[in-house]
C-alpha cells in the first residue's frame, strides 16, 4: 500500500544532549539518514539508548536536531498544521491522571478542532475499540499500565491521523492487547496510513513492519525491508504437509545429492506461544468468562476502518504472507538474490509424482487460512 | 486555547485546589471582622474590616495565582504530559495563553463569591441594629459610598532659564511702566522664576553659563534654581502664624445641582513641627467666601481641633456649592492660622480636596476588585513565565523573589538614597565613593521602584475604605498598564522561552540547543 509520497525525510540527523554549561553529554543520534513513504509500516529497532526515542521525538518536534534536517509531510516537525495529521503514542502514559477515559479523548480531540458531536462519536468508538468501555468513568490515574496504554492509543487515533508514531506500543500490554495493536497497525497501513513503530521487541517489528531501521549508538546499523533484513541467504526452508516416510527419504536423498552436504534437518513446525495463548483466550471468551479489566475482541473504530473495513481479515492475512511474495526472486534486489542450492525442476518432478498429496496440501492450506481468518476476524470485530 | 484553559480550570477543581481556596477565603472574609480591633466607631471598624479583608484576599489570591502559574506549566512539562499537548495542532503560544486564561478563570471564579460576600457582610454590618442613626448615616455617607474628589489645579513650578533671565533683568531695571511684551513676560513667569529675580547674581550666572561654562558656574546655577523651586513650593505649603491660605476647587457646573443634594466633604491633612509627637491643633476654616452660602454663616471661621499627620474629613453643609453666576461650581476654602507660634503645613501631595458623592459602594467595590484581578493577571503571568524555562520549585522561588522585591520598595528606596549598597559613611549616611556595583544597584533599584510603584500605585484598598471613587478612567489606565503592557511583556518573555523549550529533554539539567 506504500506510495512514492515521502512522509518523513531525515538527512544527517544528529542530536547531542548538552549540560547546563553547554558541554556535550551524550550523542544520542549521530548523522542518520532515512526516508519513510506513505503507507509504510516502518520499524525503529534498537536496544535501550540506541536513539530510537530521540529520533521519534525529533520527528514530533519535541526535541530539536543539533545538526541535520528532518521534515514531516514536507514541513518542519514544529509546523502546527502538520501536527493535525499525526497521532502519537508515547512510550509511557503521559496523560492527565484526573481525567476519565471520555474526558481524555474529548480533550485531545478538541485540540484537533474536531467538533463536539464528532468527538463524542469517535470517543465512543475508540473506547469500545481499546476495550475500556467498562472503565470509561474511571480516572486514568487509577488505570493499570496496560489500560493506560490502551487509552493512550485511543487518543493517538482521535484525529484519524495520516502518520501514526507508536513508541513501544505493546509495552505493558497482555498478549491479547499486543496482538490487537499489531492488527490495528496493519489495518491502518491498509488504509494508506504511515506507521512508525519504535520498539526493542523484535517480534513486534517483525510481525507488522514493511521496513525497519536498526539503530545502535545513535547510528544506523542496518535498514531495509523485513525480508531483506531477515532472509538467511545460506539456507533454504521447504514447508509441506506431513510427508510419508518414503517421500521424505526420496526428498532428502535428492537434496543431499544436489547439495553434497549432510546438513539437512527435518522437523515438525510448531506454532508460536502467542498463537497458542490467543487460541486459549479465544476459547475462554467464547465461554463468556467475565473480567473487570480491559476486554478484547472489539471492533476497530468505524472512522478508522474507512474503506478497508470490508474484508479486513483477508488483507491482514495477505500482509502476513506478503513476506513470502517479497522473497520471490522477482522482488528481491539482484544483489541480495540468494544462490539456489536445490534443483527446482527435481522438486517439481517430485511434486508431480504425488498428485493426491498435492490436492491434500491445497485443501489443508485453505482450511488453515479459513481458521486464521476466523480468528483475526474475531479479534478485529468483523 | 479554550480547551487548554478549561483543562487548567478542571485540574484546579479535581485536585481540590478550589475547595481549599474557597475555605481559606471564607475564613478571611468571615474571620477578620471577628478579630479586628478598631477605634470603637462604626466607621473605623468598617474601614479596618475592608482594608484587612481586601488586603488578605489579595495576598491569598496572589500567592495562589503564583502557585498555579508555576505549577500548571512546570509540572506538566516535568510529568511529560505537555509532550502530548505539544504534538497536537496547537501553537506553543496558544498553550501558554490558554494556561493563563485558565488561571484567570479560576481567579474570577474565586473573586466573584468573595466580592459578593464582602459586599453583603459590610452592608449587613452598616445596617446592624446595634448602630444608631448617626453612625449609620456616617457610614453611608463616608464609607459605603463612591465619592469623587476635586483638587486645585496643579501649580507650575518649572523654570525656563531664558524667561527667568529676562524677567530678572526687567526687575533689575526697576521700571514702573511696561511695554506690551514686558507685561506679557511679567504675567507668564512662574513662582520660582519670580523668586530668582530677587537673586542679583542670577543673570550673571546665566550669562556665564552660555558658551563653555565651568562646572562651578553650572553647579551654582542649579543650586539657585533648586532653591527657588523649594522656596516657591514652601510658600504655598507653609502657613505661618497670622497668615492665611485660600484654595479654590472648581466643580463641573453640569453636576453642581446633583452634588448639592448630598453633603460634600473637605478632606485635608496637615503637619506641624511635632512630627515625632503628633498632637491636636486648632484650625480655622471658612468655606464659600464671597457667596451667599458661606460656612460658617455668621462670617466667622469654623474652629476645630484636629491631630496632625493624619487625614481628616469635614462634612460641609448640603447645597454649599454655588450653582449660578460667575462662581458657579467654585468652592473657595479659606484657612487661617491663628496660632501664636506654630506654622501649619499643608503638603501639596496631601493637599486639601473636596469630596462629593457620585455613586454607590457596590460599583466602586467592583472596580476595585477588577484592579486586584489585573494584579492577579500579572502575578500569574510571572509564575507562568518562570515555569516556561525553570523547574517547578525553582520557578516558584524565582517568582516569589520577584514579588518580595516588588513589596520591599522601602529597602530599594534606601539604596537609592544612600547612593549604593557598599561602604556607607555612617556620619553622612551616604557613600563617599561609588563603585560599579553601586551604580548597578542604583540602576536596578530605580527601575524596580519605578515599575512596582506604578503597579501597586493603583491600589484600590485605601480608596474603598475611604469611600473614594475609583474612576473608570483609572480602571482603564490600570488595565492598559498592568495587563496590556506589564503582563504583555512578561507573556512575551514566557512565550518565547516556552517556544524554545525542548519538551522531551531526558533530564531537567540538560540545556537547550
Amino acid at each position: 500500500m506504500s506510495s512514492n509520497e515521502t512522509v518523513i525525510f531525515a538527512q544527517g540527523l544528529t542530536k547531542v544532549f548538552k549540560d547546563f554549561w553547554g558541554r556535550s553529554k551524550a550523542r544520542a543520534v549521530d548523522g542518520i539518514d532515512f526516508e519513510v513513504k506513505r503507507g509504510e509500516v516502518f520499524g525503529l529497532l534498537g536496544p535501550n539508548g540506541s536513539g530510537k526515542s530521540t529520533t521519534v521525538k525529533m520527528l514530533l518536534g519535541l526535541l530539536y536536531p543539533t545538526r541535520g534536517r528532518i521534515s514531516v509531510f514536507d514541513h518542519s516537525p514544529r509546523h502546527v498544521q502538520t501536527k493535525a495529521r499525526i497521532g502519537y503514542l508515547p512510550e509511557e502514559s503521559y496523560l492527565y491522571r484526573y481525567l476519565n477515559s471520555d474526558e481524555t479523548i474529548d480533550f485531545f480531540g478538541s485540540l484537533f478542532h474536531v467538533d463536539s458531536k464528532e468527538r463524542r462519536e469517535r470517543a465512543e468508538q475508540l473506547i469500545e475499540m481499546v476495550g475500556l468501555h467498562n472503565a470509561r468513568r474511571r480516572h486514568v490515574g487509577e488505570f493499570s499500565k496496560g489500560m493506560q496504554r490502551r487509552i493512550g492509543l485511543a487518543q493517538a487515533l482521535i484525529n484519524d491521523p495520516d502518520l501514526i508514531v507508536l513508541d513501544e506500543p505493546t509495552s505493558g500490554l497482555d498478549p491479547i492487547g499486543c496482538r490487537e495493536i499489531k492488527d490495528l497497525i496493519l489495518t491502518l497501513a491498509e488504509r494508506g496510513k504511515t506507521v512508525i513503530l519504535s520498539s526493542h521487541l523484535l517480534a513486534d517489528v517483525e510481525d507488522v513492519c514493511d521496513r525497519a531501521m536498526i539503530l545502535y549508538g545513535g547510528r544506523v546499523q542496518a535498514m531495509g525491508t523485513m525480508s531483506e533484513l531477515l532472509a538467511n541467504r545460506d539456507a533454504t526452508r521447504i514447508t509441506a504437509p506431513t510427508l510419508s516416510r518414503e517421500t521424505m527419504d526420496r526428498v532428502l536423498t535428492l537434496i543431499r545429492e544436489d547439495t553434497g552436504s549432510d546438513e539437512v534437518r527435518v522437523d515438525n513446525p510448531t506454532q508460536n506461544l502467542e498463537s497458542l495463548f490467543l487460541n486459549i483466550v479465544e476459547q475462554a471468551r467464547q465461554e463468556e468468562s467475565e473480567t473487570s479489566g480491559a476486554t478484547s475482541g472489539n471492533r476497530v473504530a468505524e472512522y478508522l476502518r474507512g474503506d478497508a473495513s470490508g474484508n479486513r481479515a483477508d488483507r491482514v492475512l495477505d500482509h502476513l504472507t506478503r513476506a513470502v511474495d517479497e522473497a520471490t526472486p522477482g522482488k528481491v534486489p539482484d544483489a541480495a538474490k540468494p544462490t539456489e542450492t536445490v534443483d527446482i525442476d527435481k522438486l517439481a518432478g517430485l511434486a508431480k509424482a504425488e498428485p493426491a498429496q498435492q490436492a491434500d496440501v491445497a485443501a489443508k492450506k485453505e482450511e488453515n487460512l479459513d481458521k486464521a481468518n476466523e480468528k483475526l476476524g474475531g479479534l478485529l470485530g468483523d | 486555547m479554550w480547551p487548554i484553559a478549561k483543562q487548567t480550570l478542571k485540574a484546579a477543581i479535581r485536585y481540590r485546589f478550589v475547595v481549599a481556596m474557597v475555605v481559606a477565603l471564607l475564613v478571611i472574609v468571615f474571620g477578620i471582622p471577628l478579630l479586628v480591633k478598631s477605634d470603637g466607631t462604626a466607621k473605623g471598624t468598617v474601614q479596618l474590616v475592608l482594608t484587612y479583608t481586601l488586603g488578605s484576599t489579595t495576598a491569598l489570591l496572589g500567592i495562589a495565582s503564583l502557585w498555579m502559574g508555576c505549577g500548571t506549566l512546570a509540572r506538566e512539562i516535568e510529568d511529560n504530559v505537555m509532550q502530548m499537548v505539544a504534538v497536537k495542532p496547537i501553537a506553543r503560544w496558544q498553550v501558554w495563553l490558554g494556561k493563563w486564561l485558565g488561571i484567570m478563570l479560576l481567579n474570577a471564579a474565586l473573586m466573584v463569591p468573595t466580592g459578593l460576600a464582602i459586599f453583603f457582610l459590610i452592608n449587613a454590618r452598616a445596617n446592624s441594629q446595634e448602630l444608631n442613626e448617626f453612625e449609620k448615616a456616617k457610614l453611608q455617607n463616608e464609607v459605603l459610598v463612591s465619592r469623587s474628589s476635586v483638587r486645585e489645579p496643579e501649580r507650575d513650578f518649572s523654570i525656563s532659564r531664558q524667561r527667568a533671565y529676562l524677567y530678572a533683568l526687567l526687575v533689575a531695571e526697576g521700571k514702573t511702566e511696561y511695554t506690551e511684551a514686558e507685561q506679557a513676560l511679567r504675567m507668564s513667569v512662574t513662582g520660582p522664576e519670580h523668586i530668582l529675580s530677587f537673586r542679583p547674581d542670577y543673570p550673571r550666572l546665566v550669562e556665564q553659563a552660555q558658551g563653555k561654562p565651568s562646572d562651578e558656574v553650572l553647579s551654582k546655577l542649579e543650586e539657585l534654581e533648586n532653591d527657588a523651586v523649594r522656596i516657591s513650593k514652601a510658600s504655598h505649603e507653609i502657613i505661618l502664624p497670622g497668615q492665611s491660605q485660600i484654595w479654590e476647587f472648581q466643580i463641573q457646573t453640569n453636576i453642581v445641582e446633583e452634588i448639592n443634594k448630598k453633603p460634600i466633604y473637605l478632606r485635608f491633612k496637615f503637619n506641624a513641627d511635632d512630627e515625632y509627637d503628633p498632637k491636636s491643633h486648632t484650625l480655622w476654616f471658612a468655606v464659600g467666601e464671597g457667596t451667599n452660602k458661606r460656612w460658617p454663616p455668621e462670617g466667622a471661621f469654623k474652629e476645630m481641633n484636629r491631630g496632625s499627620s493624619a487625614f481628616h474629613e469635614e462634612q460641609l453643609p448640603i447645597g454649599i456649592v454655588p450653582d449660578k453666576g460667575p462662581q458657579n461650581g467654585l468652592v473657595r476654602v479659606h484657612f487661617m492660622n491663628r496660632n501664636s507660634e506654630r506654622p501649619i503645613i499643608f503638603l501639596m501631595e496631601d493637599g486639601p480636596m473636596i469630596l462629593y458623592h457620585d455613586g454607590g459602594f457596590g460599583m466602586n467595590l467592583f472596580r476595585g476588585l477588577l484592579i486586584i484581578y489585573f494584579w492577579l493577571g500579572l502575578i500569574s503571568a510571572i509564575g507562568l513565565m518562570a515555569s516556561s524555562f525553570l523547574s517547578f520549585p525553582v520557578a516558584t522561588f524565582m517568582s516569589l523573589g520577584i514579588l518580595l522585591i516588588s513589596a520591599s520598595t522601602g529597602t530599594l528606596e534606601q539604596i537609592i538614597e544612600e547612593g549604593g549598597i557598599t561602604g556607607i559613611n555612617h556620619e553622612t549616611g551616604k557613600k563617599d565613593e561609588s563603585s560599579m556595583l553601586d551604580g548597578a544597584a542604583i540602576f536596578f533599584a530605580k527601575g524596580a521602584v519605578k515599575i512596582t510603584t506604578s503597579i501597586w500605585g493603583y491600589s484600590p484598598v485605601d480608596s474603598l475604605s475611604d469611600g473614594r471613587t475609583i474612576k473608570w478612567s483609572t480602571l482603564l489606565s490600570a488595565f492598559v498598564w498592568i495587563v496590556l503592557i506589564m503582563s504583555g511583556l512578561v507573556m512575551a518573555v514566557g512565550v518565547y522561552m516556552f517556544h524554545r523549550k525542548e519538551l522531551a529533554l531526558p533530564n531537567p539539567t540538560a540545556s537547550m540547543n
